[in-house]
């Protein structure tokens, strides 16, 4: 750690950003983000959770797809709009265990952000009260608290 | 639920099964759950538009239609192209649909929904593909539950 040193460069790693919501963001490691589908067919599945898109068919296998922005809500709008995007994300319930993978809806493609240790920030937003379960730590971008997503978490907590 | 076994696939299973389209929504159920087929001739003299069932006089009486929408709930308006009508086992209801395929000794391949998508209530907890897509796998008995059911909350 070398904050705090003026003689030492800060070390820099590369962060995906995606926006949720206007002015909003959450920050993914790149090594979990696989691909960008865009205009993904996705089935809807009847009576799924509110914050569900549905199920995309992503190389051979069927992942599931939701909306960020509805389930940090906490409530569904009418219907949820079709993403422009999808992210596909990967994930591990433990080390070793095989990747699995999951998608969210997204309406404009993720853009990267370079991070430092001068960008790690404070606490996690209090917006919602699902931020705890889905994210360690956040980064700054500007005057944007990004928080940054365990992808593992978000594919297997409990959102009720 | 063994959560670590949510994307692992079961031995595939065979047997009779039914294929019914309402809208863009495909469902599976076995053979024996499904009804002869019959056709509609006309459209149902009464629309439900409250309730979501519709009304059709027969010979022998009236019998109740329902007309599912691509999210398994009732249709308030009777969709044109429903003119496929089946009995569903364990439902008073006479069930409208698109489109039915009925596959005989057939093997399918079900594979489970992704625990992140279930919601309390959940009508389907599976799943397989087929030439059209996906269809969920269910029984008459949840069906009617979830249709019905969602129909009387909505009131």
């Amino acid at each position: 750690m070398n904050s705090g040193n003026p003689d030492v460069p800060t070390a820099r790693v590369t962060a995906l950003l995606a926006d949720y919501a206007r002015s909003r963001a959450v920050a993914f490691a790149p090594h979990a983000t696989l691909e960008l589908v865009e205009r993904p067919v996705i089935t809807p599945i009847p009576g799924a959770a509110y914050y569900a898109h549905g199920l995309l068919r992503w190389q051979d296998r069927f992942v599931p797809v939701i909306d960020l922005h509805t389930l940090l809500r906490a409530h569904a709008d009418a219907a949820l709009k079709r993403p422009r995007y999808a992210l596909v994300l990967a994930w591990q319930r433990a080390a070793g265990a095989p990747l699995e993978h999951g998608a969210i809806g997204l309406t404009a493609p993720p853009r990267r952000l370079e991070v430092g240790t001068d960008t790690v920030a404070s606490p996690l937003p209090n917006d919602s009260d699902l931020w705890p379960l889905i994210a360690n730590s956040c980064l700054r971008d500007g005057d944007h608290v990004i928080p940054i997503i365990d992808t593992s978490r978000l594919f297997t907590s409990e959102h009720g | 639920m063994d959560r670590s076994a949510a994307m692992t696939p079961p031995a595939p299973r065979r047997g009779n099964f039914v294929l019914l389209r309402a809208d863009a929504l495909w469902l599976l159920l076995p053979q024996h759950e499904v009804g002869a087929i019959q056709y509609l001739d006309a459209p149902p003299e009464a629309t439900g538009a409250e309730s979501g069932l519709h009304r059709q006089q027969l010979a022998d009486g009236p019998r109740q239609l329902a007309a599912l929408s691509s999210h398994m709930t009732l249709l308030h308006a009777f969709p044109t192209d429903r003119v496929l009508v089946t009995a569903l086992v364990g439902t008073p209801i006479a069930w409208c649909w698109s489109e039915i395929k009925v596959l005989i000794d057939t093997s399918v391949q079900a594979l489970s929904i992704p625990h992140v998508l279930h919601a309390p209530g959940i009508p389907v907890r599976e799943f397989v593909e087929h030439d059209a897509g996906i269809a969920f796998v269910c029984d008459a008995q949840a069906l009617c539950a979830f249709a019905v059911g969602h129909e009387s909350m909505a009131r």
